[in-house]
């Protein structure tokens, strides 16, 4: 039992803590624990004292000598788990936090901390459960809110991140954060334009977050408003140049733009900051591959491989170029390594579909685009090479079902609808095999025009008048989204035509 | 000293043992080896290249100046032609002119040589053939129909029509017979598209291309300038020249129905495709749809590549097309058709399946990975082992001479391929370990195909852009029978283009037309030359004239070279 005197110590130290006068409050409390070492108020107010001082060892043992003598203080649990997480020790955090809510199930502070730790241990399902939890007992704690739509939002369901995004910035509109992921959780869920207005909305308050301008730009790119995209990226870029994604995603707006120059040397800055990310040369990588460089693609992802030699991705790029270089055996090395480090990836497995087919390996590429098929089963590629294995079979209905399926992912691609012409033809349905080759040549023939255009650009990025011709080659043939991206390429380099241009399509999308 | 040779006894007999039991281990292996050697070589394709040896001594110069201008990787072509009808095969090279920047001092112009019993005699000033503008391939067809080889040259300009004076000389009679072509022209074909007994012409045309508009073409990144995709130039219409057998030819693309399709032509090849007595047109064109142009009899066609099957490759894809050759692979009575394109695609090989359709089959028939790291032009479907089925001879060259910086797995110079045919409808490349010096890399481009040295087998002549040509003479005598024919129309036209001879022999049943228009920028030996393996006998050989009239024939000698003359009958060759 406390003395009245201990009583009025406390009272004093706690109003010196309060007012951040830490030593005095340790003198104070370190006078009540000679005369009473039970005292779990002095113990815990020390420990607090302490913790503010940096000592945090000296506050653990405290908080840990508090809870010895009383185990069930989930405030306390809570207040070591805190000083251990802040120390990095999260096993002992994760403890801590546990005990918190075993004292007290309702603890929404305890919950929701004890989530936080699960959400960066990538237990998600946990994190999902307790976070939950810290809701249903407080059903203001914002905080939870914001991390189950960011864990949501990590697992790419941005139905549910959108939900308690929503929540959240309804809960706790003054969070920046909230407004933030909001932004990203609507970007991800296709509403771009939705997202863009949250991220304008932070920035309102806060001009100057690098994060929030680079998602900015990638929105931006997203709608093709390639302005201001570059406009923000480069912010982002000004703000901290040490972030590496925001060169990435720079050199991609340019590589998108036919731009490789530009992409390249973004790159190649990056690479100054730091030579040792695989993401940087398999940047490098794509490029070169979009210009059929394939053996400077080859050079890049052999170097990412080298840096992340655990890295799936390094070595299925490789087996895709070196298939493009004929190279077939090389190529199938390297994507059997992918898919030893990649399981069930739907594209490895395509690949090595692919290289079978080009050495005629028929029982393989059967089995290769099965598995494609089962683990990416909404790729139109797929579907169309698995149809094909079977015209070389020459099991004409199975090559039908394939294709069929193929093109109802994907009505106008050409390959298909070749074969489609040609097993229809190999199954005597003559009319409906001149139906297919018909739609194939209407789209094979602007395919030939658009990619002859499309390599006249590449050649001569500044050119904005051969954008301009492509863009009329998609408007004339009903492709107008394609078209109005094109023309917005044209725009964004100077040509004042496209501008109209733009202005027209877009009435006509409206219509 | 006892001691010294008793050891040096124990350690040879030492040896002795150990080699011995080497030798026991590796006998099965030995064996092995040396029987599929024997197997191999006992049906040999090997070709020695005497180009050099027997003073052939042409070499290609494409005028370039590291300008890269297109029209330097294109050609050249070359023809086999006897144009001084001594029962041996001449030959005709077309050549390079200066481009601006060019600045050797020497005059290049086309050469013909004559063959004079393995030696080459340069008869071009001689014969007026030496024409000087930048040539690019070669046709060759009696036009007048007077028994001998007249001459036409694709240029890029203005082509020529040589004709043969019957002396050993040729005369320009190109404006006179109302030929105009000033377009980029490269391969031609004769033929008699309406039966009428008077061979016809077909030219295909490549691009829109001038010299003062070379636009700069490679890797901007890297400034490393190479020659120009196809896809940067215009293509262009072909031309067809009906013979209206007055000594004048009608330019009849449009009434042909050739106008309507701009293609970027390479290469063409005629045959009788739907089996119904009339020449068809193929042509190979360079990353646009190939063209499959049927007739209707009367030299009118309809193009139809596309529902056909023979536009595209399996995947719905325009290929690079250059040399072309149509022959029946697999003995069912149809012409079948192989073409050769681009590195990092594939050669095409269409089976044909019967009233003109036809189907992809190139990697079913195992023709497709072994093409893709080449880049194919020449080609032939010809019976190389003469054992009754035809076999492939492609020849490859890369058209960017700095290849390497863009795929260090190619090369600019690469070698021929020999594919034998499986008689399975599958054919396997044989090693270039087997093939002599047609392994020997050069950057080929037109190939001509013919018996050179009239032993029964065939030879190939080879065109290499920029560099001396290839002489490649099948070694040895031909082990298997065979038999060879030469053709002479009399209500046809006197090459008898178009004929197509079926012999009935004790191993089956074999076909072939009578058709030197085929390769890349080439013309063939028109001789048909059958392999007959080891059957002795034939025991019927008919001969569906062109215009409709048959004959059948009985002979009672192989390996040996027939003379039909239409209506006259067979008279053996000796030469």
């Amino acid at each position: 039992m406390q003395t009245v005197f201990a009583q009025q110590s406390i009272a004093d130290g706690l109003k010196l803590l309060e007012e951040k006068q830490y030593n005095k409050a340790i003198k104070i409390f370190e006078e009540i624990l000679i005369n009473d070492q039970a005292n779990i108020t002095a113990i815990n107010a020390l420990a607090e004292a302490q913790n503010k001082l940096g000592n945090t060892p000296g506050a653990i043992q405290l908080y840990k000598r508090s809870l010895k003598i009383q185990e069930n203080q989930p405030d306390t649990w809570l207040a070591l788990g805190n000083v251990l997480y802040y120390e990095k020790n999260i096993k002992p955090a994760l403890a801590a936090y546990k005990g918190a809510v075993k004292h007290s199930q309702d603890f929404a502070r305890g919950h929701n901390n004890l989530a936080t730790i699960y959400k960066e241990l990538d237990e998600n399902d946990l994190a999902i459960v307790h976070f939950e939890k810290a809701i249903e007992f407080d059903d203001s704690y914002s905080r939870a809110m914001r991390n189950l739509g960011d864990i949501y939002l990590n697992k790419g369901n941005s139905e549910k991140a959108i939900y308690w995004l929503e929540r959240a910035t309804q809960t706790e509109p003054e969070s920046l954060y909230g407004w933030f992921w909001l932004g990203r959780a609507h970007v991800q869920n296709g509403e771009v334009n939705k997202g863009l207005q949250y991220y304008l909305k932070v920035l309102a308050q806060k001009p100057n977050l690098p994060q929030v301008h680079h998602h900015l730009g990638k929105a931006y790119f997203e709608i093709r408003d390639y302005r201001n995209a570059i406009k923000h990226v480069q912010l982002a870029l000004k703000k901290n140049p040490a972030i590496i994604p925001f060169y990435i995603t720079m050199s991609r707006i340019y590589a998108h733009m036919q731009q490789e120059t530009l992409a390249l040397a973004t790159l190649q800055d990056a690479l100054a900051i730091d030579r040792n990310i695989a993401a940087v040369y398999i940047e490098r990588g794509n490029i070169h591959k979009s210009g059929s460089r394939y053996e400077d693609a080859l050079k890049q992802y052999k170097l990412a491989t080298l840096i992340s030699p655990d890295d799936w991705q390094g070595y299925y790029k490789q087996g895709v170029v070196l298939y493009y270089l004929s190279r077939m055996e090389e190529a199938k090395e390297a994507l059997t390594k992918a898919n030893e480090m990649s399981l069930d990836n739907g594209m490895v497995f395509h690949f090595r579909g692919l290289v079978a087919l080009a050495e005629n390996d028929l029982k393989t590429a059967e089995e290769m685009l099965k598995k494609a098929s089962e683990h990416d089963s909404k790729n139109a590629d797929v579907w169309f090479h698995y149809g094909q294995t079977y015209m070389r079979l020459e099991q004409y209905e199975a090559a039908k079902t394939h294709l069929l399926k193929s093109v109802e992912l994907d009505p106008n691609n050409s390959e298909t609808l070749y074969n489609l012409g040609q097993v229809y033809k190999k199954l005597s349905q003559h009319a409906t095999s001149r139906e297919y080759l018909r739609k194939f040549k209407n789209i094979s023939d602007i395919e030939e025009r658009s990619e002859a255009l499309s390599t006249q650009i590449r050649m001569h990025p500044e050119n904005s008048s051969l954008r301009l011709q492509l863009a009329e080659l998609y408007e004339q043939n009903g492709q107008l989204d394609r078209a109005l991206m094109v023309y917005k390429q044209a725009a964004y380099i100077g040509n004042a035509e496209a501008e109209k241009k733009i202005e027209n399509l877009l009435s006509k999308l409206n219509q | 000293m006892d001691l010294i040779r008793s050891l040096t006894l124990e350690n040879r007999s030492f040896r002795r043992g150990i080699f011995s039991k080497l030798i026991a281990l590796m006998k099965p292996l030995i064996i092995i080896t040396l029987f599929i050697q024997f197997a191999l070589n006992a049906q040999s394709y090997v070709f020695d290249d005497v180009a050099q040896d027997q003073g052939l001594d042409f070499i290609h110069d494409h005028g370039g100046s590291g300008e890269k201008y297109y029209v330097e990787t294109m050609g050249s072509g070359v023809c086999l032609l006897d144009f001084d009808n001594d029962n041996d095969l001449d030959i005709y090279f077309c050549q390079g002119a200066a481009l601006p920047g060019w600045d050797k001092n020497t005059v290049l112009a086309n050469k013909l040589f004559r063959n004079d019993n393995g030696q080459w005699t340069d008869v071009t000033e001689k014969a007026g053939v030496g024409d000087e503008s930048y040539s690019i391939g070669c046709a060759c067809g009696d036009v007048d129909n007077d028994g001998d080889t007249d001459l036409y040259v694709t240029n890029f300009g203005a082509d020529i029509l040589y004709i043969n004076n019957n002396n050993g000389t040729f005369t320009d009679m190109t404006s006179a017979m109302g030929l105009n072509s000033p377009k980029w022209g490269s391969s031609a074909a004769f033929f008699d598209g309406d039966n009428d007994g008077w061979l016809d012409l077909y030219v295909t045309n490549y691009v829109e291309f001038s010299v003062d508009k070379n636009p700069w073409c490679g890797e901007h990144i890297s400034g490393l300038r190479a020659y120009c995709d196809p896809d940067v130039f215009e293509g262009v219409t072909d031309d067809f020249y009906h013979n209206n057998g007055d000594g004048t030819f009608s330019n009849w693309t449009d009434k042909a129905g050739i106008s309507k399709d701009r293609g970027k032509g390479l290469g063409v090849v005629t045959g009788d495709v739907d089996n119904d007595g009339d020449m068809d047109v193929y042509v190979a064109n360079d990353k646009v749809m190939n063209l499959m142009y049927i007739n209707d009899g009367t030299a009118h066609f309809e193009e139809s590549a596309l529902f056909n099957g023979v536009g595209f490759n399996e995947n719905g894809k325009a290929e690079a097309g250059m040399g072309i050759d149509f022959g029946d692979i697999n003995h069912n009575g149809r012409l079948d058709l192989f073409v050769t394109n681009f590195s990092g695609e594939s050669n095409t090989l269409y089976l044909n399946d019967g009233n003109g359709a036809f189907t992809d089959k190139t990697f079913s028939a195992g023709l497709g990975q072994p093409s893709l790291d080449v880049l194919g032009f020449g080609t032939k479907l010809l019976d190389i082992d003469l054992d009754g089925w035809l076999d492939l001879f492609v020849v490859n060259g890369h058209v960017i001479d700095n290849i390497a910086h863009f795929n260090n797995a190619y090369t600019h110079a690469q070698r021929k391929q020999v594919f034998v045919n499986n008689k399975n409808g599958t054919f396997r490349e044989i090693d270039k370990q087997f093939i002599g010096a047609a392994a020997n890399p050069s950057v080929g481009r037109g190939a001509a195909f013919g018996d050179i040295d009239n032993d029964g087998d065939i030879d190939c002549v080879v065109s290499n852009n920029n560099g001396p040509a290839n002489l490649l003479i099948k070694t040895g005598i031909p082990e298997n029978n065979w038999i060879g024919f030469e053709l002479i129309g009399n209500t046809c036209n006197r090459d008898a283009i178009g004929a197509k001879i079926t012999i009935a022999a004790d191993n089956g049943n074999q076909i072939a037309y009578v058709n030197p228009g085929a390769s890349y920028l080439a013309s063939n030996d028109k001789r048909i030359v059958f392999g007959l393996d080891d059957a002795n006998m034939i025991a019927a050989i008919k001969v569906d004239w062109p215009g409709g009239k048959e004959e059948t024939f009985t002979i009672k000698k192989v390996k040996q070279y027939y003379r039909i003359v239409q209506g006259e009958g067979l008279s053996e060759l000796v030469y």
